[in-house]
């Protein structure tokens, strides 16, 4: 009688602890799309001159600031984590990384809102913002793995002062 | 009769795993009840505030092209007593702007920044971000960079 029940509840057993793993997963994976692979959640602008701005989850802190005919390197640092809310520091600068060893399907969407006020060239590690007239835009940096956007930062205004 | 054991066995078992980590009222920190929000400038001189959260006593913020603004946002309840919410890690202030390639909100702890981007006019509204909605939406306020 009770080797019988032992039987009958060995695959009890496994059900009940595969419903409690499955009860006790990662929450954000229920809605959030799964791609595997680098998980992104900031975005850090290192200018050649030492200075950054990075994004912090809907804003950004610091904008880039050209000259007309002028440029501005910019490095793309990324973080995995992202600091609270009410937290504006700049991400750990050890938490940083570039896509250089990254898989070659990721790479980055460039995208500036008014083309005649400035252009980018670059690639996935960083890159160059031309200045190409006085005025202002918004830049988006965009983070696909092949097609499938897996990080999007919030849109940053920059600024192209009049040449000297 | 042990099939039929074990089917309610693996039936309650599910459903005790299913709400093993989800409590079913769950622990949510308090909304912030905000009837109307102030904003000042950095020396603590009030700019605008709203009425019912319906407008602006002042309808209009003027700001110099090139010079960023520091202002600090303060929620009031509806008996315009005014909320400290300087220690809730999961509240902050967000911002929308029509014309956002104009001014930018850079939200630091206990106050913010409205950086102006070029002359011209925008409407503005700001946002009190709790965890992942809002508790308090601002009317649009009209925002001049000269």
């Amino acid at each position: 009688m009770f080797s019988s029940v032992q039987r009958a509840m060995r695959p009890v057993v496994a059900v009940l602890a595969m419903a409690a793993m499955a009860a006790c997963g990662d929450k954000e994976g229920v809605t959030a799309p799964e791609v595997e692979g680098l998980r992104i959640r900031e975005v850090i602008l290192a200018a050649d001159d030492g200075t950054f701005a990075f994004s912090h989850r809907d804003h950004w802190h610091g904008a880039p600031v050209l000259r007309a005919n002028g440029t501005r390197g910019l490095t793309l640092h990324f973080t995995s984590t992202q600091l609270a809310p009410d937290d504006h520091d700049v991400p750990p600068v050890e938490s940083w990384f570039t896509l250089a060893t990254a898989p070659s399907d990721y790479n980055v969407r460039v995208v500036i809102e008014d083309t005649t006020v400035a252009r980018w060239s670059g690639d996935r590690v960083g890159g160059t913002l031309h200045g190409l007239r006085d005025g202002a835009s918004r830049v988006s940096f965009v983070v696909r793995r092949g097609s499938t956007t897996i990080y999007e930062a919030p849109p940053l205004n920059f600024r192209v002062q009049p040449a000297p | 009769m042990m099939r039929r054991l074990s089917a309610m066995a693996v039936c309650a078992l599910m459903a005790c795993g299913l709400t093993a980590c989800d409590h079913p009222i769950g622990i949510v920190s308090a909304h912030i009840e905000a009837a109307d929000l102030v904003v000042r400038d950095s020396a603590g001189v009030e700019l605008t505030r709203t009425s019912f959260n319906r407008r602006w006593m002042v309808d209009s913020l003027v700001l110099r092209d090139g010079a960023s603004l520091r202002v600090t946002i303060t929620p009031v309840d509806f008996r315009g007593t005014e909320l400290d919410v300087s220690e809730r890690r999961d509240v902050s202030y967000r911002f929308d702007a029509e014309r956002a390639e104009l001014v930018q909100w850079e939200p630091q702890r206990g106050f913010g920044w409205l950086h102006p981007f070029g002359r011209g006019e925008t409407r503005v509204r700001f946002l009190i971000w709790h965890g992942d909605h809002a508790d308090f939406v601002s009317p649009w306020l009209r925002v001049v960079i000269r």
